[in-house]
């Protein structure tokens, strides 16, 4: 494909995007609107977690009622599946309720950090990890999981082995013999409609997850639209395109193979074989298809838009069952079970479950539970199987655990991790659970019969990823530094960085970056001195962003966007690139010195990542509490490296701002910081003798806080008497720390070795050329001063020695 | 936005209410479609804006200058957004069965706007911040330096962020064979 195909692709795609929001646009809901009247009129004061006082001005939300009968008769049941699992949101509960203690199923989960060992590459850079999106089955006694493209295996969860890869599948099925994929084929573009293709259903089966062949389906042409599996064999829905309808108005045809190479079209009643929106699912008697069947008398009714207008549709929900998927007849699932709930089923050891609380022996009858799931589990909860076991995870998390028999036990946490992070995903394996969650992986081991309790013990610092451990930094004795008085009379410098975003200080002089503008290159310069300075060759670098740092004798330079690399050069003119590709760094903080680098990666965003020589190796720093997305800014100072960010606050739904500290980059201990319920740290600064940091609201209103900290372990909010305002621009490099703000049009700035005592700098000479370009004044102290860089010029201070 | 009740807002106690109210009814229909359009659906636009309205009037103390209301209450919307797509994240929604039992409950405007194209539904693949930038790029057609202070973040942060988004509606397109239409 050429440039101008690309660009035309890049059109399309773009008008397409702004397509979906043109006019008419939905007008706001007269439920928001009264909303507001009611939050100023102070009825409605706050929102949170329990939402509770969003919900009187909504109405009845239909889709998240827990209990069946509520969803009966209405026919729109939301269901949210992940990774093999199920979510259901129901309504929160106001706590657990007293449930039953059963002896025979399980008791509690002694939850083990497994991040370091077990999993394929879940928490490394670049990888989306297992549970994000992609399929985990039950097979053999074991588990498979197909993770992007390639076959994992496991027999416990814990330890995965790639087994080889797969063709490009959706989602994998298992038979008791067969691994069955499922996927998308190619269909030639039409000669009636040239420049149209599609894509149509594609089977591919193995024996072994090694091996793989695409079987010869009987339905060229046609989508696969609902897809189940038992022991036996497995069936397949296939539609046409629906072009003109809406999504799943076309219907459906049922195959079904006893071996994944061969598949028999079933034979089906005349209503099933018009009925539209059709999903399947598998029970251990046999399959159950769901549709809708178009009929004026109807009580259930689509609505919506097509591409020919708006359109409704009644009908009936109905249901449909074949105990080998090749004979279909009509299916009463009993009188409370909804239609709607058939789409997922769950396999235990004693029965099979529904979500919405019924289980069924053989899978054609249906009870309901004996045990009420939503005063357990509150919120959306989760649900996954292995065949034997069937859990629900819901919010907390809290687990629940059942045979398939209506019985629910409500599972104990234990272990020694201190902590699961909330919001994660979970899935049940052969004795235990798997939970990915804040960027790591945990296993909890199932315990029956424990005595327990209801809270984690506190444990150890979670185990570090693998990775070289970087040598522990000796004691750094450092010569002590002399603070500054004033700066000297500001020389603009005309060959200067402009616009730099970046500067670093190494052996041999300094190296600044600037970003590159839209449709430019990065821009570089070196400088022995801080004062001249020279661009380097602009075919140097790729990329669009960029940040630079020292590495002892060499310096390093990264970039990201439009291309990505990194160098490193012992001289700052000679350049040479890592064999390492693909670096996720370069639009955020990165410090180093000869012991190694430490960066902010910006894919995925907001991890720290360290390298001992900044080149071919990065490895993903472990944060202990941190959820993947939390890391701002880090800096370096003497013996240590300190990094800032924001944590989940105390109460569901809020944050405060977070340090960490590490000597060696690998081993990393949270800070203490005083409860600023509702900020995030955003930047660092370091100094010879302590730190600078700024907290905002996460909110992004209000007045930023400045924090200072001796040694990155303990902070405190800036007093007042610093003079220095929170808006400050703060730049350090290890050894001052230099602050400036615009104040009635004029600029002024101050330093500090420890961010704590602040002295001011007085500048001489005219600064109203830099205070007017206050939006894009960036400052940087340098060894010997102070140099002021804007949009359109440098300026260099000498500093004057206390 | 009227300048009039701007001023107030900065100057009057009494009128504080009212106040607040104005200067969020001008932002609601901006803020209600980016919530649209991003959670798929017309409820969910409720809830996430009423919780935006919500935050907005716990931290309205904390706005200095009323004229930066706009960028300031559409941060939050943002954020709320962006909250709720993390929670969503790594989940597919799935309708076992769309039909409802009333018309008027049945017709979602940004349901049916997501569905007219499958560029819609592969949005929802992408992971919530790349969403955010697109919604914003897109669907209220913000500038990127507009996004990145809107976010408060690096341009060249969105820039990636749109970058890697396009590229992979892109992909998800070529593996569907549609791209042209």
């Amino acid at each position: 494909m050429n440039h101008d195909d690309e660009l035309d692709r890049d059109l399309d795609l773009e008008s397409r995007l702004h397509r979906i929001s043109q006019d008419p646009e939905p007008q706001v809901s007269g439920r928001v609107s009264r909303y507001v009247q009611s939050v100023a009129s102070g009825a409605e004061d706050s929102y949170g977690p329990a939402r509770s006082k969003l919900r009187p001005l909504a109405g009845p939300r239909l889709l998240r009622m827990p209990r069946l009968v509520a969803v009966t008769g209405l026919a729109a049941a939301l269901v949210l599946a992940i990774a093999g699992t199920l979510l259901v949101t129901t309504l929160r509960s106001n706590g657990p309720a007293a449930t039953p203690r059963y002896s025979d199923l399980w008791s509690t989960l002694e939850w083990h950090d497994i991040t370091s060992t077990a999993f394929p590459a879940s928490s490394q850079p670049g990888s989306e990890g297992i549970s994000s999106n992609e399929s985990v089955i039950a097979w053999k006694g074991g588990l498979i999981a197909n993770l992007q493209g390639n076959l994992w295996s496991s027999i416990d969860g814990q330890t995965w082995r790639q087994q080889g890869n797969v063709p490009e599948v959706l989602n994998l099925l298992a038979t008791k013999d067969w691994l069955l994929g499922i996927g998308l084929t190619r269909v030639p573009c039409s000669g009636s409609s040239p420049g149209i293709c599609q894509d149509a259903g594609a089977i591919w089966y193995s024996a072994d997850g090694v091996a793989w062949k695409e079987a010869q389906v009987p339905f060229s042409g046609d989508l696969v639209v609902g897809y189940a599996a038992n022991n036996t064999g497995a069936v397949v829905l296939a539609s046409p395109y629906a072009d003109n309808g809406y999504p799943g108005s076309s219907p459906a045809t049922p195959y079904a193979s006893s071996d994944g190479a061969t598949w028999v079209k079933a034979s089906m009643p005349p209503e099933m074989a018009r009925a539209t929106s059709m999903t399947l699912a598998s029970t251990r008697a046999g399959f159950v298809a769901s549709g809708f069947v178009e009929d004026p008398a109807g009580t259930v009714q689509i609505a919506g838009q097509n591409p020919s207008g708006q359109f409704t549709v009644n009908g009936f929900s109905r249901l449909w069952f074949s105990a080998d998927g090749l004979t279909w007849s009509s299916y009463d699932p009993g009188p409370e079970a909804s239609q709607g709930l058939f789409g997922m089923v769950y396999r235990g050891s004693a029965g099979d479950a529904l979500p919405y609380g019924f289980h069924s022996a053989d899978g054609l009858h249906w009870t309901r539970d004996e045990t009420d799931l939503s005063p357990n589990a509150g919120g959306m909860i989760q649900f996954s199987s292995d065949g034997t076991e069937i859990l629900v995870q819901g919010e907390g998390p809290v687990f629940l655990v059942s045979l398939g028999d209506g019985r629910w036990q409500r599972l104990q946490n234990g272990g020694g991790i201190g902590s699961l992070p909330r919001a994660g995903q979970s899935w049940v394996v052969p004795g235990g659970v798997i939970y990915d969650g804040g960027g790591r992986v945990y296993y909890g081991k199932a315990v029956s019969g424990a005595t327990v309790t209801e809270t984690l013990r506190p444990g150890p610092t979670i185990t570090p990823p693998p990775g070289p451990t970087l040598k522990p930094l000796p004691s750094v004795s450092l010569a002590p530094a002399s603070g500054w008085s004033g700066l000297g009379v500001l020389q603009k410098l005309p060959d200067g960085p402009s616009g730099a975003e970046s500067v670093a200080a190494w052996a041999h002089g300094y190296v600044a970056v600037r970003n590159a503008p839209a449709g430019g290159k990065i821009t570089a310069w070196t400088s022995p001195d801080g004062r001249t300075w020279t661009v380097v060759p602009a075919a140097t670098f790729t990329g669009s962003s960029a940040v630079v740092a020292a590495a002892g004798d060499s310096v390093v330079f990264a970039s990201w966007n439009d291309g990505n690399g990194v160098w490193v050069s012992a001289d700052g003119t000679n350049w040479t690139p890592s064999p390492m590709g693909n670096p996720p760094i370069g639009d955020r903080p990165m410090v180093g010195d000869g012991r190694g680098m430490v960066a902010v990666m910006d894919d995925p965003e907001y991890q720290l990542v360290y390298s001992g020589n900044g080149s071919d190796t990065w490895y993903t720093s472990t944060l202990p509490g941190a959820s993947a997305d939390n890391v701002q800014s880090v800096a370096l100072s003497g013996d240590r490296f300190v990094a800032v960010g924001k944590m989940p606050g105390p109460d569901s739904g809020t944050w405060a701002p977070t340090a960490w500290w590490s000597k060696d980059a690998s081993t990393w201990t949270q800070s203490i910081v005083p409860d600023a319920v509702g900020q995030g740290f955003v930047s660092i600064a370091a100094g010879r003798n302590g730190f600078v940091a700024t907290s905002k609201s996460v909110d992004g209103g209000g007045t930023a806080t400045l924090w200072s900290s001796p040694d990155g372990a303990t902070w405190g909010k800036l007093g007042s008497s610093s003079s220095l305002g929170p808006d400050a621009i703060l730049a350090g490099d290890g050894t001052h720390i230099v602050g400036c703000d615009v104040l009635a049009g004029a600029l002024s700035c101050w330093s500090s070795l420890d961010g704590e005592a602040w002295t001011s700098l007085p500048l001489q000479g005219d600064t109203s050329e830099l205070a007017a370009a206050r939006t894009s004044l960036r400052v940087f102290p340098l060894r010997e001063g102070v140099l002021f860089v804007t949009a359109d010029g440098v300026w260099f201070g000498q500093a004057s020695a206390q | 936005m009227e300048g009039a009740a701007r001023v107030a807002l900065a100057t009057t106690v009494r009128d504080e209410s009212a106040d607040f109210v104005a200067l969020v009814q001008a932002e609601l229909p901006g803020a209600y479609r980016l919530a649209g359009y991003l959670l798929g659906c017309a409820e969910d636009a409720d809830d996430a804006t009423c919780e935006a309205v919500a935050r907005a009037w716990q931290a309205r103390g904390k706005l200095r200058d009323p004229d930066r209301f706009a960028a300031w209450f559409g941060r939050i919307i943002s954020n709320v957004c962006y909250d709720r797509l993390r929670q969503r994240r790594g989940i597919t929604i799935v309708e076992i069965d769309v039909g409802l039992a009333s018309d008027s409950r049945a017709r979602d405007p940004f349901r049916d706007a997501l569905a007219r194209d499958e560029v819609g539904r592969l949005i929802r693949r992408l992971p919530p911040d790349q969403q955010l930038v697109v919604g914003l790029r897109f669907w209220r057609d913000l500038s990127l330096d507009e996004i990145a202070e809107r976010l408060d973040l690096p341009l060249g942060t969105v820039k990636s962020r749109l970058h890697y988004a396009m590229r992979s509606l892109r992909k998800d397109l070529d593996r569907q064979g549609k791209v042209s239409l």
